[in-house]
């Protein structure tokens, strides 16, 4: 196909992206009004108040702190789980063992949010199995609260990202030869020598992507907390949805929005940042050595 | 650590994660199958009540045509849109091409809810106010990315001269690109749809806000029920979507391989 | 540096995966500083024999002893063998420098031994230059020198390579060979070189192991490979390409009759019956059918030109016997009779 072709395929991209770009010119635009009565509705005049409000609310600044604390936690027991869970995938002998996890993370990366949500409710509820499981073990003497506070959240989430991280890196790990292993093996490494000298290291840029991605999605869970946070645990996108669907503040929840969209994508840069940086100290220590 | 010791021990983690990997979907499969309205374990008798239950449900019926019809516009139109943007991004140099390939993935990065509140407003004012219509176009926006990754993956591993092979024994642009290039595309084509179609069926965060007054969403009226009863009927569609989601790990697994589908997200 | 003390023994070595045997009662002796090449076609388990002598297969029987001391009980990591693989596995992430000090950091070594050591190990490989970059900013025959500087360093009993040259091009692969050969010799460490290519093979080794289906069919220095190879197989991986299915006869003088009926003369211990004539193309020399050396003669049917020399094949009977010979003008025509001196050492029978 010649040029002449290719802007007519860019179409429906165009659109699509114009569409997307144009959403979020009017809510930038609404962020900027005042709320007025009846069903979501604003008026003028243009101003920052709806800003302010947000910035100098202490209860709106600590859910976003949290928020940002929780997906650190998140990503870092992702990376913890998720890095030996794709270690074992890419490099165990046995054959059923690989497809097995494989064929897990995947079921758990295409099975619903809400499905698995509720799956942990079952599980870590007052009557559930963990509960049950701990009191027959006799290690608690009564039930533990799994749900409706931070920990059920973390660990619903934990699952969510996991898949996520786990399959980004398993893939980074697979492409390390085999042979680079044996060589350290071969040069006098022992098995954790080569994991912690080889392995981890060649696969730093894809830990920080799978990081990154983790982080993004743990920052804007909504689900999770909606379900497993009893109205306790509440991240900054449940806000946001309060803001619009109980007190009816269009112009407030766009503006607590934008705030948020930019703390995400300042975290994310940082991410990408990091990401640069391990790169560059690499050829750093080119120069310097 | 000796051999042994290293070897119980990563075979223990590997066991918990696939415990803790597949617990809920199980669980939930268990609870979905009992008789009775609480959870217990060991399951005291098995019925099919609570299937029963979700199919005369007429708010699971009609938010289970809903999420279909949804799916049926979505899935078809995203993958289209993603076969002509990425054949265009692949075969086509021109200037701003990185721009393009960053904008498109803008959706990816944006949080759910901030991308439904601002389509709220987007379509507040183009007083849309049919949830189908808004959801369909939020979705193939938000499920542009995952397509256009997938293929962008794989159009990497097709080999520029067989289309112009295929040109050179005389097949017409078009000819050569259906006969010879999409059939390659059939990997990343299929991860894309898998993507989309289980993100426009799961997709909460953007759909709770563009939904009306008489259209829901299978999440949506899940959420619902979830809130106001307790009794396993979600467990029922849980583990019907457990099901579907199965059928396209097995189906993905036979016709591309699994390890594809995570080289192509 | 004494030559008759043996650094490796193999004794009834095997290993089997799942009933299918890989390697099949080796038995080899190498003497300190020698250069052993593994030669043989692709799946003959020659890989699986030098992956066993590093570590990472584990033997199904028998034993590996370094300097008359058992390996097998000790990890890769334990062993006093280095390698240098087939893709060099350099560590993608680490220098050059860093690549080549891997080894002996782990020994603990102090740091400014360590940048002596390193640097000394890449001056041999005449990789100094190099010491700030990293592995993806090599070509392949740079890659091949730091890895083979990385192996050096750490001063293994045993220096195992698993075909070194095979992803470098023809013309860089020869200067290799000869840069290794001599590179070896300096050093006097004892190598084992697996590869494919016997005249790889010929170039580097002091002793060579043809191997086939996981079995040594010959245990020989390269001379006596060349000459005397002591079955088909081995000639015919030496480049051999005349042989000849017929039979050894008895009768008052010993004789070898080609299919068809044509005999020739030999010199043979052999009993009357079935056998295998072996006989290298540049060994026939062409004469006239009358000639008093003539051994035997036969039509030529096909010519074709190797540069300076022809290559003729010749029809005796049923088979075709192929000479190289040197070129006079435009060489003999086709459909010529000719007649072929053959010297008796450059002939060899097998019994089939």
């Amino acid at each position: 196909m010649r040029g002449g072709a290719m802007p007519l395929l860019m179409l429906p991209m165009a659109v699509l992206m114009a569409l997307f770009f144009g959403a979020f010119a009017v809510f930038g635009f609404v962020s900027f009004l005042q709320p007025a009565s009846g069903m979501p509705g604003y008026q003028g005049p243009l101003g920052l108040s709806n800003y302010l409000r947000f910035l100098t609310d202490p209860a709106a600044l600590a859910i976003l702190g949290e928020t940002i604390v929780f997906a650190i936690v998140v990503t870092l027991a992702s990376i913890l789980l998720g890095y030996p869970l794709a270690y074992i995938m890419a490099r165990s002998p046995y054959r059923v063992v690989r497809s097995l996890l494989l064929g897990a993370l995947v079921l758990t990366f295409l099975s619903g949010s809400i499905n698995r949500a509720y799956g942990w409710l079952i599980l870590l509820g007052r009557r559930g199995v963990v509960n049950d499981a701990l009191l027959a073990l006799g290690l608690v003497d009564r039930p533990v609260a799994l749900v409706y506070n931070w920990t059920g959240v973390f660990i619903a989430l934990l699952h969510f990202t996991l898949p996520y991280f786990a399959l980004t890196v398993f893939g980074s790990i697979r492409s390390v030869p085999v042979q680079v292993e044996e060589a350290a093996r071969d040069l006098g490494a022992g098995p954790l020598s080569t994991f912690f000298r080889i392995t981890v290291p060649i696969t730093v840029p894809a830990i920080i992507s799978g990081a990154a991605l983790v982080f993004s999605l743990a920052i804007s869970a909504f689900a999770f907390p909606l379900l497993l946070g009893g109205g306790r645990v509440r991240l900054i996108s449940n806000y946001i949805y309060d803001q619009l669907f109980v007190a009816f503040n269009l112009p407030f929840a766009a503006a607590s929005s934008t705030i948020f969209l930019v703390v995400a994508i300042a975290t994310l840069c940082a991410f990408f940042w990091l990401e640069g940086a391990v790169t560059r100290r690499r050829a750093a220590k080119r120069g310097a050595a | 650590m000796n051999r042994l010791a290293s070897h119980t021990l990563w075979t223990l983690f590997g066991a918990a994660m696939l415990a803790f990997l597949l617990a809920p979907t199980l669980f939930t499969l268990l609870y979905s199958f009992s008789e009775a309205r609480y959870f217990s374990f060991p399951v005291q008798s098995y019925s099919l009540r609570w299937y029963v239950a979700f199919f005369s449900a007429a708010k699971f019926q009609k938010a289970a045509i809903e999420t279909g019809l949804l799916a049926l516009i979505v899935v078809p139109c995203c993958l289209t849109a993603a076969l002509c943007t990425s054949h265009a991004v692949a075969r086509w140099e021109f200037p701003g091409r990185r721009l393009v390939d960053a904008l498109i993935l803008s959706p990816l990065i944006v949080p759910g809810v901030v991308t439904g509140v601002a389509f709220l407003s987007l379509f507040r004012i183009l007083h849309q106010d049919i949830g189908l219509v808004r959801m369909a176009i939020a979705m193939m926006v938000v499920c542009l990315p995952y397509a256009v990754r997938a293929l962008a993956a794989n159009y990497g591993g097709v080999d520029r001269s067989t289309e112009e092979a295929a040109r050179d024994l005389g097949a017409g642009p078009l000819q050569a690109y259906l006969k010879v290039t999409l059939p390659q595309l059939k990997p990343g084509l299929l991860a894309g749809g898998v993507f989309v179609l289980v993100e426009v069926i799961d997709n909460f965060a953007v759909n709770v806000f563009l939904v009306d007054l008489d259209s829901n969403t299978l999440p949506i009226v899940a959420y619902q029920h979830i809130r106001d009863f307790d009794d396993p009927v979600v467990a029922v569609m849980s583990t019907l979507l457990s099901a579907l989601a199965l059928t396209l790990v097995v189906v993905f697994n036979r016709m591309v391989g699994l390890e594809k589908l995570s080289q192509s997200r | 540096m004494p030559a008759d003390v043996t650094a490796l023994e193999l004794a009834g070595l095997r290993k089997s995966y799942g009933g299918q045997a890989a390697v099949r009662e080796v038995d080899l002796r190498l003497p300190r500083g020698a250069l052993l090449t593994l030669l043989g076609p692709s799946g003959c388990g020659k890989s699986t024999l030098l992956r066993m002598i590093a570590g990472f297969v584990e033997p199904s029987g028998g034993d590996i002893r370094i300097n008359g001391r058992s390996v097998l009980a000790l990890r890769p990591e334990r062993r006093p063998t280095a390698m240098v693989f087939q893709s060099y596995a350099l560590f993608p992430h680490m220098t050059v420098f860093d690549n080549v000090a891997f080894g002996l950091r782990l020994r603990a070594t102090p740091r400014v031994e360590i940048a002596d050591k390193v640097r000394r190990a890449l001056a041999l490989v005449r990789m100094d230059a190099f010491e700030a970059r990293f592995p993806s900013e090599l070509s392949g025959g740079q890659q091949q020198r730091v890895a083979l500087a990385r192996c050096l360093v750490v001063e293994p009993e045993i220096l195992l390579l698993d075909e070194p040259f095979g992803a470098l091009d023809r013309h860089l692969r020869e200067e290799m060979q000869v840069e290794m050969r001599k590179l070896q010799r300096q050093l006097g460490v004892t190598m084992v070189v697996v590869t494919h290519d016997q005249e790889e093979a010929l170039v580097l080794s002091d002793y060579i192991a043809v191997m086939r289906a996981g079995a040594i069919e010959q245990f020989a220095e390269p001379i006596e490979l060349f000459d005397r190879p002591t079955n088909r197989f081995v000639a015919s991986f030496m480049g051999v390409s005349n042989l000849v299915d017929g039979i050894v006869e008895r009768d008052g003088e010993v004789s070898f009759r080609f299919p068809g009926g044509a005999r020739l003369p030999v010199v043979s211990d052999l009993p009357a019956g079935p056998a295998t004539l072996a006989l290298r193309p540049e060994a026939v020399r062409l004469c006239a059918p009358d000639d008093a050396a003539c051994r035997l003669t036969g039509t030529v049917a096909f010519t074709s030109l190797v540069g300076s020399r022809m290559s003729c094949e010749i029809k005796v009977g049923e088979t075709v016997v192929t000479a190289l010979v040197p070129r006079h003008g435009s060489g003999p025509a086709i459909g010529e009779r000719v007649g072929m001196a053959l010297a008796a050492e450059q002939l060899q029978l097998f019994a089939r």
